[in-house]
C-alpha cells in the first residue's frame, strides 16, 4: 500500500481522484493549492505525488523540484489540461516521472502509478554500498546535493566524459574536482581552461600547444594544456565559449585522442579525461549555431545538473557553519557563533549568485562584525534583514483556501472583504515588528505616514493614541 | 573583486611583470594592483572570494611556500607563473587550480592578454588599491 498526494484545483477531480486511488488499495490525501500540498508533503511521507499544473497560486510544474525536496522524495506526476510539448519537457527536466493529460488522467493514472511505485519499491530494495567520496568542498546533506553525490562516484568510477550544468555559483568547478579526485586520474593533472577568459585568437594555442615561431609572439615552443592533462582530467569551464571553429577540432582531438599543436607536422598523443561545464542551455546554442551538436553529445557521457541554492534551503545552515569557520581560521579569529535568527534571515533570500554570493555575503558579514563572538541578523546586510522583516508579515498571509468566511468553494470571495481581511492582519503583524513605533512601521513596509494613520484608524485605532 | 600580485621575495622578474601590469587599463583607469608578500592569516588578509590572484613563483621553493598557503587563496580565480617548465613543477602548480598558467621565461603577451580579458570580465574594483 502506498501513499498517494493529489494536488488540483479542481475539488470534484481532487475527490474523484482520491477514492479511486484508495479504491485502487492505497491511502490518499488531497490539496487545492500548491502551498497546501507542499505543507502536506513535508509534514507527510509521500510516495506519489499528482501535480496539477494551473494552479491558483503558482504553476505546479516550478513546483515539482519543492516535492521532490519533501522528505519522502515522492515522484511526482504532472495532471495537465493543455498537454504542450515545452511543459513536457520542463516536467521531465525539472525531475517529474511522467506527464499525462487530464480526459484521460483515470484512463491512464493506474498505469503511471503502478510502474511508479514498482520504481520506488525496486529502489528500496537496491543495497547501496557506502562509497567513501572525497568531497572537501561540497557542503550539504540535502536530497539533491546526495543525488549529485550519487552521480560523482559513478562519474569518478568510469572514465566517460562528464558535462555539469548549473547557475553560476552553484559549485561546477568544485564538483569537477571531485570527480577527479575520486577517480582512478586522481594522480594525474587536474588542468583547467577557462575556456570565457583566453583570448580567442589565443585558445588553440593554449589548449594544443605551439612551436617554436609558430606565430608572431611565439619565441619559444610551449606544451598546450591538453599535454598538461595526459594521464589527468581536462576541465573545460564555460565550454560554450569555446569557438566554433575550435569545437571541431577539439571534437576530433576526444575522437581520435590525438592533436597537432599548432606549427608542428607531428601528431601527439594524450590519454585526458575530459569534464565540461557550462551555465548556458546548451541546446539553445545549438539551435543559434554556437555549439556543436555532435560535441555536445561527445561531452555529456554522464551529465550532472547542479541545484541552486534555493532548491536546497536545507543546506544553509551547514555551508554557513563551513564557510564562518573557514573565514575565521583565514583571519586568526575564534570560530564564531552563529544564532538560529542569522541563518534564518539567509534561508530567506534567492541567492540568485548562489553559494558563491553566499559566501562573498558572509565575507563581509564577518569582515564587520569582527569584534563579535556571534553573528546575529543585525549584522546582516539591509536588504535581507528587510526580507526577514517582511517574511514575519507574510506568514501570517492568509491562505486563499481557508479563508474563514469562505463557506465553500463555490462561494469565491469578494475583492474588497479578501483585502481588508488581509490589509488588518498586514496592519497587525506590522505594528508587533515595529515595536508599535509608527516611524518604525513605515520604514519597514514603505508605507507613507499618512497612509498608515489611515490603516491604524480603520483597524487598530487604539494606536494612534 | 579586486586583483592581487603576490610574490613571496619580490625578485626583480616579478618586479618587472608587476611593473608591466601596472600600465593595464581598467575601464581607462589605472588598474590598481594590490601587492601582497604574504597570505600569513590574521585579520589584515583582505583577500575575497572571487578576487583575482596573480601568484609568482620565481624559484621552486617560492612555489612549495605558495602551495603551503593555498587554503588562504582557495576560493580566488588564480593566475599562475611558474619558474621553469618541469613535469613536476608543472604537477604541482597544477594543484593550485590555475585558471592561467605561464613561465617566468615567457615574453609575458599571452599573459596580458588573459589577465586583461578576466580584468574587463570580472569588473575589477579599480579604484581600491591597499597593501600588506
Amino acid at each position: 500500500m502506498a501513499d498517494i498526494l493529489v494536488v488540483d484545483d479542481d475539488k470534484a477531480l481532487c475527490e474523484m481522484l482520491i477514492e479511486y486511488v484508495k479504491h485502487s488499495g492505497h491511502s490518499a490525501g488531497g490539496a487545492l493549492t500548491l502551498t497546501g500540498g507542499l505543507q502536506q508533503a513535508d509534514a507527510g511521507e509521500y510516495d506519489i505525488v499528482f501535480l496539477d499544473v494551473q494552479m491558483p497560486d503558482g504553476n505546479g510544474l516550478d513546483y515539482i523540484p519543492k516535492f521532490k525536496a519533501t522528505p519522502s522524495n515522492p515522484e511526482v506526476i504532472i495532471m495537465t489540461g493543455k498537454g504542450d510539448p515545452d511543459g513536457a519537457i520542463q516536467a521531465i527536466s525539472s525531475g517529474a516521472w511522467s506527464y499525462i493529460k487530464k480526459p484521460h488522467v483515470i484512463r491512464d493514472l493506474l498505469l503511471h502509478l503502478t510502474r511508479a511505485l514498482q520504481y520506488r519499491e525496486e529502489k528500496k530494495r537496491i543495497k547501496i554500498v557506502p562509497i567513501v567520496l572525497k568531497r572537501d568542498n561540497i557542503i550539504g546533506s540535502s536530497p539533491q546535493i546526495i543525488a549529485c553525490l550519487d552521480q560523482v562516484a559513478q562519474a569518478a568510477s568510469r572514465d566517460a566524459s562528464v558535462l555539469i550544468t548549473g547557475e553560476t555559483g552553484t559549485g561546477k568547478e568544485v564538483f569537477a574536482q571531485a570527480v577527479h579526485e575520486n577517480s582512478n586520474r586522481s594522480a594525474g593533472n587536474f588542468v583547467i581552461v577557462d575556456c570565457a577568459s583566453l583570448p580567442e585568437n589565443l585558445i588553440e594555442s593554449t589548449l594544443f600547444g605551439h612551436a617554436k615561431g609558430a606565430f608572431t609572439g611565439a619565441d619559444r615552443a610551449r606544451d598546450g594544456l591538453i599535454k598538461h592533462a595526459n594521464g589527468g582530467t581536462l576541465f573545460l569551464d564555460e565550454v560554450g565559449e569555446l569557438p566554433v571553429a575550435l569545437q571541431k577540432r577539439f571534437l576530433r582531438v576526444l575522437q581520435e585522442h590525438s592533436y597537432r599543436p599548432v606549427g608542428e607536422a607531428k601528431e601527439v598523443k594524450s590519454d585526458f579525461r575530459v569534464i565540461a561545464a557550462t551555465n548556458q542551455n546548451l541546446d539553445e546554442c545549438i539551435k543559434a549555431g554556437t555549439f556543436r551538436n555532435d560535441l555536445l553529445f561527445r561531452l555529456q557521457g554522464i551529465r550532472i545538473k547542479l541545484p541552486p541554492i534555493r532548491e536546497r534551503i536545507k543546506d544553509i545552515r551547514e555551508l554557513t557553519s563551513f564557510y564562518v569557520e573557514k573565514l575565521c581560521n583565514r583571519y586568526g579569529l575564534e570560530v564564531k557563533g552563529i544564532s538560529p535568527d542569522f541563518v534564518g534571515a539567509l534561508c530567506l533570500y534567492d541567492w540568485p549568485g548562489n553559494v558563491r554570493e553566499l559566501f562573498q555575503t558572509l565575507e563581509n558579514v564577518v569582515a564587520y562584525a569582527i569584534q563579535h563572538q556571534t553573528l546575529f541578523a543585525k549584522h546582516l546586510p539591509e536588504h535581507l534583514r528587510i526580507l526577514q522583516a517582511q517574511s514575519g508579515i507574510k506568514a501570517s498571509y492568509p491562505d486563499f483556501a481557508a479563508l474563514s468566511h469562505v463557506k465553500s468553494e463555490d462561494t469565491f470571495p469578494a475583492w474588497k472583504e479578501y483585502k481588508d481581511d488581509f490589509e488588518e492582519k498586514y496592519i497587525q503583524k506590522l505594528m508587533l515588528r515595529a515595536d508599535g513605533k509608527k516611524k518604525n512601521a513605515c520604514q519597514i513596509s514603505g508605507l507613507s505616514r499618512t497612509r498608515l494613520y489611515q490603516l491604524l484608524k480603520k483597524y487598530d485605532p487604539s494606536r494612534l493614541g | 573583486m579586486s586583483l592581487y600580485f603576490y610574490s613571496e621575495h619580490q625578485s626583480p622578474s616579478s618586479q618587472e611583470l608587476y611593473d608591466r601590469l601596472a600600465q593595464l587599463r581598467c575601464d581607462g583607469e589605472k588598474l590598481a594592483i594590490n601587492k601582497v608578500s604574504s597570505f600569513e592569516p590574521g585579520p589584515n588578509l583582505r583577500i575575497r572570494c572571487g578576487d583575482i590572484v596573480i601568484l609568482f613563483a620565481d624559484s621552486p621553493g617560492e612555489l612549495d611556500i605558495i602551495i603551503s598557503r593555498r587554503e588562504m587563496f582557495s576560493d580566488c580565480r588564480v593566475i599562475l607563473v611558474l619558474p621553469d617548465r618541469d613535469k613536476e613543477t608543472i604537477h604541482k602548480g597544477h594543484v593550485l587550480r590555475p585558471r592561467f598558467v605561464d613561465f617566468k621565461d615567457s615574453s609575458q603577451q599571452t599573459l596580458f592578454k588573459v589577465i586583461q580579458n578576466v580584468v574587463a570580465q570580472d569588473k575589477v574594483d579599480c579604484s581600491t588599491e591597499h597593501a600588506h
